[in-house]
């Protein structure tokens, strides 16, 4: 059956098959409509259709109250969104710039932790060659209290970073002489002392060789034959100092119990 | 005029006492109302024809109503109920309108 079919068969059928039925033949006058069993079913039409449209009449109001109190709640929600979004804009800045400065150390600390030899440094800088021509404890000899005043002398003209036979000077660092040898971070170190420092290469060696103890080094080699030679390097390497030689560890009196 | 008087008080009553349907029956009160209307169109129709019958008129009326809503409240249990409100307006308007145009022609002969 057609689409059309269905309607035209509606549209035929529209009236109840059952008044054709019930009343087959020749049409008579109709029955009983002037009756109180129509009247009541008319009258619960009517009930029906005024209920309904006094029903639609009243919900319609509070159709629209609801509707306006949506619309109040998408904006107010969208508002709430639009805060949102903000924030995670802000977060998102925020951690960017926190990761970002988590990838660089502070500069500070970076030269504090150079400076106390807490960590290994790498850069240009001198080398010097000490080499003793006696150990008499004259000119020839060198003595701690030499390499003391040397480091000090290179911490003067401007090195960054010193270590002396691979030991590197730290701020508890001593230079001493124990027994026959010399040691440095109690380490002992035997001749020829090589003392390395970071720092601008031409700078240390001119402000070195011109100072006061340069000259004297110079007239101690030429006079008795030790080797003291300073080359520049453009890179070398100082590792950090031991954990131990960069803390102060204090021991105190327990209190005394009562 | 008895149903006349009928409608009177009907829509009296209605206005006076504004009964509130229940909120569970309330979707299917418009299609009950469109399902009585066709009702009542067929009646006047078959009055016009000398066919008119209270009981069948009252049947219909009943049948009409409750196949109405309860074609309405299976729709909404299978989740099609406003598709099958809308097929249930369709045919019923159909019907209305064919009914009232046979009125027309036999009171116009047009």
């Amino acid at each position: 059956m057609t689409a059309e079919g269905l309607l035209e068969q509606i549209a035929e059928t529209a009236l109840d098959d059952d008044y054709y039925v019930v009343r087959a033949g020749q049409p008579e006058p109709s029955r009983s409509f002037n009756t109180v069993l129509t009247a009541s079913v008319l009258g619960v039409f009517a009930l029906m259709v005024t209920i309904a449209a006094v029903q639609t009449a009243t919900d319609r109001p509070t159709t629209e109250r609801e509707q306006r109190a949506l619309a109040q709640d998408v904006s107010v929600r969208r508002a709430i969104s639009t805060d949102r979004r903000d924030t995670v804009t802000n977060l998102r800045a925020q951690v960017g710039d926190l990761s970002a400065a988590a990838g660089q150390e502070n500069p500070d600390a970076v030269t504090l932790r150079t400076t106390t030899a807490g960590t290994a440094v790498r850069g240009p800088g001198v080398s010097i060659r000490i080499d003793p021509a006696a150990d008499d404890g004259g000119v020839g000899d060198v003595s701690d209290s030499d390499l003391q005043v040397l480091v000090n002398a290179l911490w003067f003209v401007g090195a960054e970073a010193v270590s002396v036979n691979g030991q590197r000077i730290g701020t508890l660092t001593s230079i001493r002489t124990a027994g026959e040898a010399i040691t440095v971070n109690y380490v002992s170190i035997s001749p020829p002392y090589t003392v390395r420092a970071i720092g601008d290469k031409q700078n240390l060696r001119d402000r070195l060789v011109d100072s006061q103890l340069g000259r004297d080094w110079a007239a101690r080699a030429k006079d008795s034959g030790l080797e003291f030679e300073i080359t520049t390097t453009t890179s070398q390497r100082l590792k950090a100092i031991s954990d131990k030689r960069l803390k102060v560890v204090e021991a105190r009196t327990a209190a005394k119990a009562p | 005029m008895i149903p006349v008087l009928g409608l009177v008080i009907g829509v009296t009553v209605g206005l006076l006492l504004q009964p509130t349907v229940p909120g569970a029956l309330q979707p299917y009160l418009p299609i009950a109302v469109i399902a009585a209307l066709d009702a009542v169109v067929g009646a006047l129709r078959a009055l016009g024809e000398r066919r008119f019958n209270d009981r069948v008129f009252v049947v219909s009326f009943i049948s009409n109503v409750l196949i109405a809503a309860f074609m309405v409240f299976l729709g909404d249990q299978l989740g099609v109920g406003s598709q099958l409100s809308t097929g249930v307006v369709v045919v019923l308007g159909i019907r209305i309108f064919a009914n009232a145009a046979a009125i027309r022609r036999r009171i116009f002969r047009a």
